[in-house]
């Protein structure tokens, strides 16, 4: 217990120190494998009742610390292994959605969907909420397109099924940390508000025409929503927020548009949010999904305490970037670059030794935690065993 | 005695309307969260 | 420990014993104080923060705990006291009720209201439960007058906190119940299909015009509610419930209406609600509000193992009536007629003599279990004085 305690302290310390740029003992590992990949891993081990499908693993909650439990005793962390950005099946079937569907062989899927017209933009830059609760819910969700009094009990249930599946996964998470000395985290969720924009509510595809078409319109409900998008992560007081509180977005069309779209549509509504997410001392990282190179000036401008995901991309700019560039007071941290393929094709020598070039590169006096370029998928062999020799090699050799 | 009504589904009434899931055992517990519902919408005259 | 495992077992099978018919070891004592008599008297004992008033008490559930063990501490009693049939204040207001409102003194009210209009009958008896919920319910909670979406918000509010603060309270009732050995004592609710008409959709006043201008809407209206008041009591899988499964139902509306109105309106649904609730063997706990002893012969018609608490009415009556007319292989269980006022009144020796002038009548035999003739509103001495003699006194004395 005494042990435990001493090591959770140290990985702690290991965040502390990254977070607010220094150099910290040695780099610190991080696993986001995706829920699916986690259950998958866990039925191939037997680890869950015999016959059991993922998709019905995805379905029972009484059978997921086991899982969560057997990945974080056969791979090494830094951080609590969990559920990764789960997204709760009983919810989005409660609602009937169309925008989040599970597939036959149980994996959450995002059909591209839209809910708002372009001959509604003025109505929902007037009050995106409200527009959002009143007129776009009933398109995305089926079960509230109905009657006002069922809807609101449908409502009713899908958010107390939300909160009590998210209790017992925190309940989880709490014993999780506890068994293997993981420091606590606190974080939060947000969306630039381009993305928020492009996925939910207009679509991939019709986003790009309205770039063209109704470009003002567009501005405006991106500038319209910031607010919204600040409040979803630091909620009603950040003040009482834990000052390790982290706030997590996904970045998405970034890779799909020109640097003069990102310019003029994705940045300046999002550098007022995350403004605003670091207005109280508290920090974001960001998942930078697929190749965005070629906005990473601006990407840079970002201050505060702002951790970077990437995928794909040229490290060695990154890093130049960042240790040159980086606004005065503000520390921007590098992760993932390892492209987790390494897993699946390589041997263990070669995983360690990619890991090597890597580090040499973006772990030079700190600035890095590891992470793969994304969440890994899957867990199938060779991909377990590569990796519990990587992370181990990482945790006993990385060392500043 | 069982009762009828349009704003209350029970999981047989549900799993016909999706068929999708009808196999999947862990999706019977909507029908606790469509009887808690029940109940405080029942609370409430009373 | 062990010793309260004993207690817990003697408790238990003493509520056994006079619920199946059989003459208990003793007369089993309940005790059933207003919350708001339980908070008050926390208040006079000290246990609750200097200058927390009853009303901010009742807003405050991290109190709850200590207002309820204070009284369980002090007071004997073979069954859990506890919240009694609390209205949550947070529920009512998030849900803006016109028809559950707190007092600044802090007790809940419940002013005289309506919602359903005599042309609305046909509409109602069609689908009560729909009616209600689409049409009824924005009328007497105003929080739900509004846009769709914002009712569904609203009530998705409602059922959270609602479910957090009874969960709250199980967890406490669980831990009293440990603490001093109380017996489990599962139950649900429901009410008589007229009482449920007259309380909160027509009104008290409301309901006597019915009765003359539109007899056969109010008895279809009762007949359509028979079902939904069965599935309150019982919930949607009576055969899992446990044996000792009871229905608590407080009765309202006979005491201010005739005899004939009685037989034609009240009694025959109710009636169907009784024999549902029973069908399974479970039991029922009446509470006789007020004088129903001219109703009394129809009443004495339920079957199963019911128990009837009195609050006035001519305990010799009773006794020989449900001695000799209970429907064979029946169970009618008197509790009640002690006059709370005797407590306010009388010396101790006063308020043990009343009890024994009672048992003579009521107990002779069994089929008695002490309670008060209603839920005690004020513990301000020397009632708390007379009460902890009275139960000390009953529990070493009363064995038959």
């Amino acid at each position: 217990m005494e042990d435990m305690n001493l090591l959770r302290e140290e990985r702690a310390q290991l965040f502390r120190d990254i977070y607010s740029g220094k150099k910290p003992k040695r780099v610190p590992v991080q696993q986001s494998p995706a829920f699916e990949a986690t259950i998958q891993y866990a039925i191939d081990a037997g680890v869950t009742p015999p016959g059991k499908t993922r998709r019905e693993v995805f379905w029972e909650p009484d059978l997921w610390f086991d899982i969560v439990d057997y990945i974080n005793s056969q791979i090494y962390s830094d951080t609590a292994i969990g559920v990764g950005a789960i997204r709760l099946p009983i919810l989005y079937q409660s609602l009937g959605a169309r925008c989040i569907i599970m597939s036959e062989s149980g994996v959450m899927q995002h059909p591209e969907v839209h809910c708002l017209e372009p001959e509604e933009y003025d109505a929902y830059i007037a009050d995106p909420m409200t527009y959002q609760i009143e007129v776009l819910l009933p398109r995305l969700y089926t079960e509230l397109d109905t009657t006002p009094g069922r809807r609101a009990m449908v409502m009713a249930k899908a958010m107390k099924a939300n909160a009590d599946h998210m209790a017992k996964i925190g309940g989880m998470m709490r014993q999780i940390s506890q068994k293997y000395g993981y420091p606590g985290m606190a974080s939060g969720r947000s969306t630039a508000p381009f993305d928020y924009i492009a996925d939910f509510l207009r679509g991939f595809s019709r986003i790009n025409t309205d770039m063209r078409r109704c470009p003002d319109k567009l501005l405006e409900a991106c500038d319209a929503i910031i607010p919204m998008m600040i409040r979803e992560s630091l909620g009603s007081d950040p003040k009482k927020l834990p000052p390790n509180h982290r706030t997590f977005i996904p970045l998405h069309m970034g890779s799909f548009i020109s640097t003069k779209q990102f310019e003029r549509f994705w940045y300046p509504s999002m550098k007022k949010v995350m403004d605003g997410l670091v207005a109280y001392g508290h920090g974001v990282d960001l998942f930078v999904e697929d190749d965005w190179m070629r906005h990473m000036e601006a990407m840079n401008e970002f201050t505060g305490s702002i951790r970077y995901q990437f995928e794909k991309g040229d490290p060695v700019y990154v890093k130049k970037l960042f240790t040159e560039q980086t606004p005065p007071g503000s520390v921007h941290i590098i992760t993932g670059f390892y492209q987790s393929d390494m897993l699946r094709y390589n041997t263990k020598e070669e995983c360690i030794d990619a890991a090597k070039k890597l580090f040499d590169i973006v772990a030079a006096d700190g600035g890095y935690v590891f992470n793969f370029d994304k969440g890994l998928f899957s867990l199938a062999e060779p991909v377990a065993s590569n990796l519990k020799a990587l992370s181990e090699w990482i945790r006993d050799n990385a060392v500043y | 005695m069982e009762f009828k009504t349009k704003d209350y589904y029970t999981w047989d009434e549900y799993v016909k309307l999706h068929p999708e899931i009808q196999e999947v055992e862990g999706a019977k517990k909507i029908q606790e969260y469509e009887d808690a519902v029940f109940s405080l919408m029942m609370r409430l005259f009373r | 420990m062990d010793d309260l495992n004993l207690l817990r077992e003697e408790r238990a099978k003493l509520f056994r014993d006079v619920y199946s018919g059989i003459k208990p070891k003793r007369i089993p004592i309940m005790q059933s104080p207003a919350f708001e008599a339980t908070i008050e008297y926390a208040i006079t004992c000290g246990v609750t923060p200097p200058g927390k008033t009853r009303r901010d008490i009742y807003w405050e559930p991290d109190y709850w705990f200590d207002v309820i063990d204070n009284f369980n501490a002090n007071f004997y009693s073979d069954s859990a006291v506890g919240a009694g049939s609390i209205r949550l204040p947070i529920l009512y207001q998030i849900l803006g009720a016109r028809c559950i409102q707190m007092s600044e003194s802090g007790v809940m009210q419940h002013p005289e209201v309506h919602c359903l209009e005599p042309e609305e009958y046909d509409d109602y008896i069609a689908d009560p439960m729909t009616y209600q919920i689409e049409v009824l319910m924005p009328r007497i909670y105003t929080a739900l007058d509004t846009t769709p979406g914002r009712r569904a918000m609203v009530i998705a509010e409602a059922l959270k906190a609602n479910a957090d603060h009874m969960a709250k309270i199980g967890g406490i009732m669980a831990q009293i119940s440990k603490k001093y050995g109380y017996p489990a004592a599962p139950g649900g609710r429901s009410t008589a299909p007229f009482d449920y008409l007259s309380d909160f959709m027509r009104s008290f006043s409301r309901i006597n015009m019915d009765m003359r201008r539109c007899p056969d809407k109010v008895l279809a209206a009762c007949d359509a509610l028979v079902p939904l008041m069965i599935r309150e009591g019982l919930g949607r899988t009576p055969e899992k419930l446990s044996p000792d499964y009871r229905v608590t139902i407080p009765l309202h509306m006979g005491s201010f209406i005739s005899n004939k109105q009685f037989e034609k309106f009240w009694f025959p649904s109710m009636k169907k609600v009784m024999d549902g609730l029973v069908a399974y063997g479970h039991g029922v706990n009446l509470f006789v509000e007020d004088d129903w002893m001219r109703h009394m012969e129809l009443m004495n018609e339920f079957t199963g193992s019911i128990r009837y608490q009195f609050e006035k009415g001519d305990p010799v009556y009773i006794k020989k009536l449900f001695s000799e007319n209970t429907p064979a292989g029946s169970v009618h269980i008197i509790t009640g007629f002690y006059q709370a006022d005797n407590l306010r009144y009388k010396d101790e020796q006063g308020c043990i003599d009343e009890a024994k002038r009672l048992f003579d009548i009521v107990a002779v035999d069994g089929g008695y279990v002490f309670n008060f003739d209603k839920g005690l509103f004020s513990l301000a001495e020397p009632v708390a004085a007379n009460l902890k003699v009275l139960s000390e006194w009953m529990r070493d004395n009363c064995a038959y």
